[in-house]
């Protein structure tokens, strides 16, 4: 036993280098069965440590080969993942943009802005008949074509006199001052399309509906 | 990863409006109820209505003060401000100076041009213009006389004649009208008297001078000053060439004054 622990440290190096045992390390083995089994698991143990370090020293095409393609195919399997999260992520995106658009608390008249008047509220001159020459402002009529109804007892034009239009928001107690009939109820403020004289007052008043606000906001782009 | 952000991007979208305030400061063109006026629009949004006059250049500053007195004896006051330009032919040039409440001024102007049957409606700060037709018939449509109270209201009203009068340097022909709005017409209680005082230029055909005064809306009083006979620069009425021209809707939703008559 002792003999093997003197031959261990050639034993070693031996197999670790590669080199053939010397003559008296080979006496040995041959005379000890023990120190020849380790000296051949050594031997091929070394083998296999030099034949990897070859590998990596003189980039092996194959092995690097294989080693991209395992890292290709992990990241492609992670990138497929996240691309398949993302598309299902989008039409979810757009679904609650759609519901945030379609939402009734979306609505202008529910979320206390201005709204087109037509959807809450609707005017008219108190007392007009239709047919009676009555008409508080006779240069507008009762009701224009385009909707625009005179407030009520304003005196007329003056020669010459322009006029403008001007897209505001009124709270229907506005509306009532003017001396307007107005019926349904508005909590909120009403976008309406004024008639002003030169003198800055208020002649006529209209309510866009809707479809006429979206052709008016052109103007005001 | 980028789709990835590009997912949780729209998602924040939603969110953000979900979240937004539920009333927002009124957008370009929205005013509420007593702020300085926007440009001059005509009879439809976006289009000025005004009787051509030919052969009567001028130019001057147009102001507007409205002072309104509420119940406490808080009161409103606003003023506003526009220099127009009008030439030979009847086109005219309107710059339009407001300022929105917690904004910065902003000046509009619009030229009308019924020699070549538009309106135009400038953007100094997109430097566009905005082209609006000018439908056929409206100088014959405002030329009717028909600009009398009649019926029952011509009961409540009251035109003197001011005779003639030489205001900001032009011989001006006053006329006050006033009309009373009987108690109960409107929900009143009492009568409510409303006064409206004009001078016209019978030489420019333009109010120089209109005091109005009605308890619903305050008093106003509109004055065209720094009035000059020459003739305006010629490049006033027309769209500068930095500006780029987009068509608009034309006639349609007119209004035109005097239209009850039509029917």
């Amino acid at each position: 036993m002792t003999d093997c622990r003197n031959w261990m440290r050639e034993l070693v190096e031996q197999a670790r280098i590669g080199a053939p045992a010397g003559a008296e390390l080979a006496a040995h083995l041959a005379a000890c069965p023990n120190c020849a089994a380790l000296w051949d698991t050594e031997r091929e143990l070394s083998a296999r440590f030099r034949q990897i370090r070859q590998s990596v020293s003189a980039g092996d095409p194959s092995a690097g080969r294989k080693c991209i393609l395992a890292q290709f195919q992990s990241q492609r399997r992670r990138t497929l993942w996240q691309r398949g999260f993302a598309w299902t992520l989008a039409p979810v995106a757009v679904l609650v943009l759609a519901l945030v658009l379609l939402a009734p608390w979306h609505h202008p008249a529910r979320r206390g802005s201005a709204v087109p008047a037509n959807d809450v509220l609707s005017l008219s001159l108190p007392g007009w008949s239709g047919a009676a020459e009555d008409a508080d402002s006779p240069e507008i009529g009762p009701e224009d074509s385009a909707g625009f109804l005179p407030v009520p007892f304003v005196p007329p034009l003056a020669s010459g006199e322009a006029v403008r239009v001007e897209r505001v928001e009124l709270p229907q107690a506005a509306l009532v001052c003017m001396g307007f009939a107005v019926e349904g109820v508005s909590q909120n403020a009403v976008t309406a399309e004024v008639v002003v004289g030169e003198d800055g007052l208020p002649r006529a008043v209209r309510l866009p509906d809707s479809l006429d606000m979206q052709d008016r906001d052109f103007y005001f782009n | 990863m980028n789709y990835w952000k590009s997912g949780l991007i729209s998602l924040l979208a939603a969110g953000a409006l979900l979240a937004q305030a539920p009333s927002g400061p009124p957008g370009p063109g929205r005013m509420r109820f007593g702020e300085a006026g926007g440009p001059w629009f005509g009879m439809g949004a976006g289009q000025q209505w005004r009787t051509p006059v030919t052969g009567q250049p001028y130019s001057a500053v147009q102001t507007v003060q409205i002072q309104q007195t509420l119940a406490g004896g808080n009161q409103i006051q606003r003023q506003e401000q526009s220099n127009v330009y009008r030439d030979s032919q009847g086109r005219v040039r309107t710059e339009h100076t407001f300022t929105p409440p917690g904004q910065a001024a902003r000046t509009m102007i619009t030229i009308f041009d019924p020699v070549a049957g538009y309106l135009y409606r400038l953007d100094p700060q997109s430097k566009t213009a905005r082209q609006i037709r000018i439908p056929t018939g409206q100088a014959a449509a405002n030329d009717n006389p028909r600009r009398r109270g009649n019926g029952a209201n011509a009961a409540n009203t009251q035109t003197e004649n001011l005779g003639v009068q030489t205001i900001n340097g032009l011989a001006a022909t006053g006329t006050r009208i006033t009309r009373t709005i009987p108690a109960g017409a409107i929900g009143n209680v009492q009568p409510i008297s409303i006064v409206r005082e004009t001078w016209v230029s019978q030489e420019l055909q333009v109010p120089v001078m209109i005091k109005s005064s009605d308890p619903r809306f305050g008093t106003s009083v509109m004055q065209l000053t720094n009035i000059s006979r020459a003739e305006p620069d010629p490049s006033l009425f027309q769209v500068p060439s930095a500006y780029t021209i987009k068509s608009g809707p034309g006639g349609r939703g007119m209004m035109r004054p005097n239209a009850r008559q039509n029917r």
